[in-house]
């Protein structure tokens, strides 16, 4: 009887550790499958002429780590109209996974909010999803006279059909102050 | 040689002389064979034969232990009986033992053959430790289906022991604090195991089933020395009824709670069965399952609030020859969802919810479990055995194997994208225990022994801590002695433990390699006035070595928005603990009062570095752990009064005062004065209990140290009804909890969450147990 007890118990363990087989281990290299966004790329184009620019926030490790390796500052001139696109990536992946993409295609989830005390800047958001509410990964940037200022920028996450255009619901998966020079 | 006072009752006739009177529970009948004595002739063909009987459900005894002077011990048979041949006409010590049950010692003076009845109280069953007086031990919590507190969590029954509080995470994850410490400080020992599971988290509870557990006890003496060196708050042991105890052929347990608020149901059977006549081997199935739905608070739900549990245990218990061999297995299962409105991943949005007086978002009730929730299995197989030698001299060994797996899943930032889970750790522990314990050497009772572990921590996914690879080894000596009106106890134990922690850099693995060792000790002395009063005097020396998250925490802790960096420059905390405690209990009264002072030095805690950490969800604040020394102070109390038999009050006080020793502050998320009053009514047809309880407002805390500031006091109000059937040999009994009377609104200073909802509104249960 003894034995039998000690054998149900031997192969109950074994039955558990079989099953851990496929447990990391303590000395693994971790493979990050969760979806970051590392990298948010604001490009602007000049209505009027055309011309392109781009500023970056890049923060490859996500939260904690190291500080952002780019946190670039909005350089634009004034009283012009900008066409503003949103593109956000995952660079911990390889090639880089476009995060936008996603957002795009729960438009009905997301939308972005632009805020700023910069004097005449006004923000116009042109995309929408399919309930008619807006999305802002394009959106149009007027500007004012010469200033510096800082401009807010979140991406709301907005699930369970809760988004109705106003920007205090949901979670902010994206929360960013970027300094803005308006010359 | 000095034997310890036992407190059985002992009634005798006049033709056999007894040393001394014992009290409650042992009634000794002696048949003697003839009335006339033969005198002058030494007689050493002397016959004593007996049977043992267990005076509780009136059974013969098997495998009791007899051993008379310094003969070989016998063991009853399996009718109970035992024949001792060739005794001598004199005076026999004779001591009486079986398993679990404190032996007793009776004195014979043979003059012929004789027949003796022994009938032994089988229901009081005490490890080890010598009960010197009559006091109820008020730390000690039998978890019996028919108590008020029965169907909670592990947690919960244990905040019922004086000096025991919860620090909670919403409202369906608690853990205990013991006189304001926690987490790495509170040690819980599972059916002689160490709970091993990601215990540093604030926000993960016991993996313990509340329904395989017969016992709670807070542990302290130098007895926790035996589990745990670094218990700098305390020891907490759980444990299942005791299998070899089972005393029916078989036995069927039947309990269902249901709760009004959460509409949730816990149910859990019990099957016992005493399977071999000839061979002795017992067995226990217990199965438990609980599900929830939403809570709701005085004024609304809480969104995303259900929770759902199964657990399953298996329990063997073998007797062969003088081994006591045991087997346990348990799994446990349980998924909880995180209230919505409190998963908080930024400041700006952390502070929109604090100021809303109500949760962003509102709701109605729901069973759906949705994400964020935490998903923990914890599986546990315990081999044991406990070879007693003789009635002074036993040896126990201990295997052990504990897996645990603890998943948090988030908010989901894109349906489409990763469905795994955000947090995903994986714990192995394997145990080995090795002690011997000896009673009655010149006076002393001891036991020492050896603690050896492995253990192994891996993730996938998101890093907060790292894998590490953990060895320990540990020794320990326990010791107890009683002289006169005294009780002295000693303790020590050392221990060394080995770390491998594995960081990764970008590609680059480096292995961080860690060496602690440290000795903790235990003395006191207990003074009996008599056998109503008592005081006892402690000292306590405890170390306790950095922990892996304490030392290497990196990330956001979800839901409060904020980022944890640990220090691996830490130095192990030493803590000298000082108690006073005195005890008195009458007919009428029962009284325990304990005083004590604690200086902690190196204190380790997590404490704001002012920094702010840039992410692209917004910016975080940094908390760092930090450790400096720190004394803390309090009081914890009992009163019990009877009024007659059918009426009793209780009253039970605790308070703790920690600060901070280079600023004088007061040190953060201490538990605030706490009152506790029941008035109990009993008669045959129904019993009923009235609970008030008075939460005060922490007044200790630091201007604009927290998110928001302590919430003020509160009342509650409770009450238990609960009625017994008994149906031949089985038992019925029904009850309604009435909780939360009044339906207050209040917030709980313990609460993490409280910066976001309510505490729980009015709650209605239905108890059922049903027992053959």
């Amino acid at each position: 009887m003894k034995k039998i007890n000690l054998t149900f118990a031997f192969v109950l363990a074994l039955i558990i550790l079989h099953s851990c087989k496929k447990d990391p281990k303590p000395q693994d290299e971790p493979n990050n499958d969760l979806e970051l966004i590392t990298t948010v790329e604001l490009n602007f184009e000049d209505t009027l002429n055309g011309t392109k620019s781009k500023f970056i926030f890049k923060d490859l490790d996500g939260e904690g780590g190291n500080a952002p390796s780019s946190f670039d500052t909005i350089k634009l001139e004034s009283n012009k109209v900008y066409k503003c696109s949103i593109k956000l990536y995952d660079e911990t992946k390889s090639p880089k996974k476009n995060v936008g993409e996603e957002v795009l295609k729960e438009a009905d989830e997301h939308l972005f909010v632009f805020e700023s005390n910069s004097s005449g800047l006004i923000f116009t958001i042109k995309d929408k999803d399919k309930n008619n509410l807006p999305l802002g990964l394009e959106s149009l940037w007027k500007t004012g006279a010469a200033n510096k200022n800082t401009v807010n920028i979140k991406l709301k996450h907005q699930t369970d059909g809760i988004k109705d255009g106003t920007p205090n619901k949901g979670e902010s998966d994206i929360d960013l102050n970027f300094q803005i020079n308006i010359n | 040689m000095l034997y310890p006072k036992t407190n059985k009752r002992f009634t005798y006739f006049p033709f056999f002389k007894a040393k001394k009177r014992i009290e409650v529970g042992i009634l000794l009948l002696i048949f003697i064979g003839g009335f006339f004595n033969l005198r002058g002739q030494e007689n050493c063909n002397i016959k004593l034969t007996g049977v043992v009987i267990d005076s509780f459900s009136n059974t013969s005894l098997d495998f009791c232990l007899i051993e008379l002077n310094n003969r070989k011990p016998i063991y009853t048979n399996k009718n109970g009986e035992f024949t001792l041949t060739n005794l001598c006409s004199q005076k026999y010590d004779i001591h009486i033992s079986h398993l679990d049950c404190e032996h007793i010692h009776i004195i014979l003076d043979l003059k012929k053959d004789t027949f003796v009845v022994i009938y032994l109280d089988h229901i009081m069953q005490e490890i080890s430790t010598i009960k010197v007086n009559a006091i109820k031990n008020i730390n000690k919590l039998k978890i019996n289906p028919a108590n008020n507190n029965f169907g909670k969590s592990i947690s919960e029954m244990a905040s019922d022991i004086v000096g025991v509080d919860l620090l909670k995470t919403g409202l369906s994850i608690s853990k205990p604090i013991i006189n304001g410490l926690h987490s790495n400080r509170v040690i819980l020992i599972n059916n002689e195991v160490r709970q091993e599971g990601q215990n540093w988290g604030i926000d993960h509870a016991p993996e313990i089933d509340a329904h395989g557990i017969n016992e709670i006890q807070l542990i302290k003496g130098g007895e926790a020395l035996r589990y745990a060196g670094d218990a700098v708050g305390g020891v907490i042991i759980t444990m299942p009824k005791p299998i070899f105890n089972e005393q029916k052929e078989t036995s069927l347990d039947f309990t269902n709670i249901f709760s009004s608020n959460g509409r949730g149901n816990n149910s859990g059977i019990s099957f016992g069965k005493k399977i071999w006549e000839k061979k002795p081997l017992y067995l226990r199935l217990n199965i438990s399952n609980n599900f929830a739905g939403n809570l709701k608070t005085p004024d609304y739900y809480l969104s995303n609030t259900g929770a759902r549990e199964q657990n399953f245990s298996l329990h063997l218990g073998y007797i062969y020859k003088k081994n006591k061999i045991e087997a346990y297995y348990s799994n446990f299962n349980n998924q909880t969802a995180i209230f919505r409105g409190a998963f908080i991943e930024n400041s700006t949005d952390l502070r929109n919810a604090i100021n809303s007086n109500k949760p962003l978002i509102e709701s109605g009730f729901d069973y759906k479990i949705d994400r964020p929730k935490q998903v923990v299995g914890h599986q546990l197989i315990k081999l044991k055995n406990l070879l007693q030698i003789n009635a002074s001299n036993s040896f126990e060994m201990i295997a052990s194997f504990q897996r645990n797996h603890r998943q948090e899943f988030d908010v989901l930032r894109s349906k489409s994208s990763f469905k795994g889970a955000d947090f995903n750790y994986f714990i192995n522990t394997i145990t080995g225990d090795f002690s011997w314990n000896k009673k009655r050497f010149h006076g002393i009772n001891f036991k020492t022994g050896i603690n050896l572990s492995n253990q192994q921590n891996a993730f996938s996914g998101r890093f907060v801590i790292p894998g590490y690879i953990q060895n320990t080894i540990a020794s320990y000596f326990i010791s107890n002695l009683s002289h006169k009106k005294w009780k002295y106890e000693a303790a020590a134990r050392y221990d060394i433990k080995l770390v491998n922690a594995y960081l990764w850099s970008g590609n680059q693995l480096s292995v961080e390699k860690l060496t602690f060792k440290g000795a903790t000790y235990f003395i006191s002395a207990k003074h009996d006035f008599s056998k109503h009063k008592n005081i006892l005097f402690s000292h306590s020396n405890t170390w306790r070595p950095p922990a892996i998250n304490e030392l290497y925490i990196n990330g956001l802790h979800q839901g409060l928005a904020s980022l944890e960096i640990g220090d691996k420059n830490l130095l192990p905390e030493r803590a000298f603990n000082q108690t006073v405690e005195l005890n008195y209990e009458n007919k009428k009264w029962h009284f325990q009062g304990e005083v004590y002072y604690k200086y902690i030095e190196n204190f380790m805690n997590i404490t704001p570095n002012n920094q702010i950490a840039l992410t692209i969800r917004g910016a975080f604040p940094v908390f760092e752990y930090k450790q400096y020394n720190v004394y803390m102070t309090g009081i914890n109390y009992f009163i019990k009064y009877s009024i007659n038999n059918h009426f009793q009050i209780e009253n039970s006080l605790s308070y703790v005062l920690a600060t901070i020793v280079k600023n004088n502050l007061p040190l953060a998320l201490m538990p605030p004065l706490n009152i506790k009053t029941k008035l109990m009514f009993n008669n045959k047809y129904f019993k009923l209990d009235a609970e008030w309880i008075f939460c005060a407002k922490q007044n200790r805390y630091i201007e604009n140290s927290d998110f928001l500031p302590p919430p003020p006091s509160y009342h509650l109000f409770n009450a238990f009804l609960s009625k017994k059937i008994d149906i031949k040999t089985q038992q019925l009994t029904i009850g309604i909890n009435y909780l939360n009377i009044g339906n207050t609104s209040y917030r709980n200073y313990l609460n993490r969450f409280r910066y976001f909802s309510d505490e729980l509104g009015t709650n209605i249960q239905f108890k059922i147990i049903y027992s053959i």
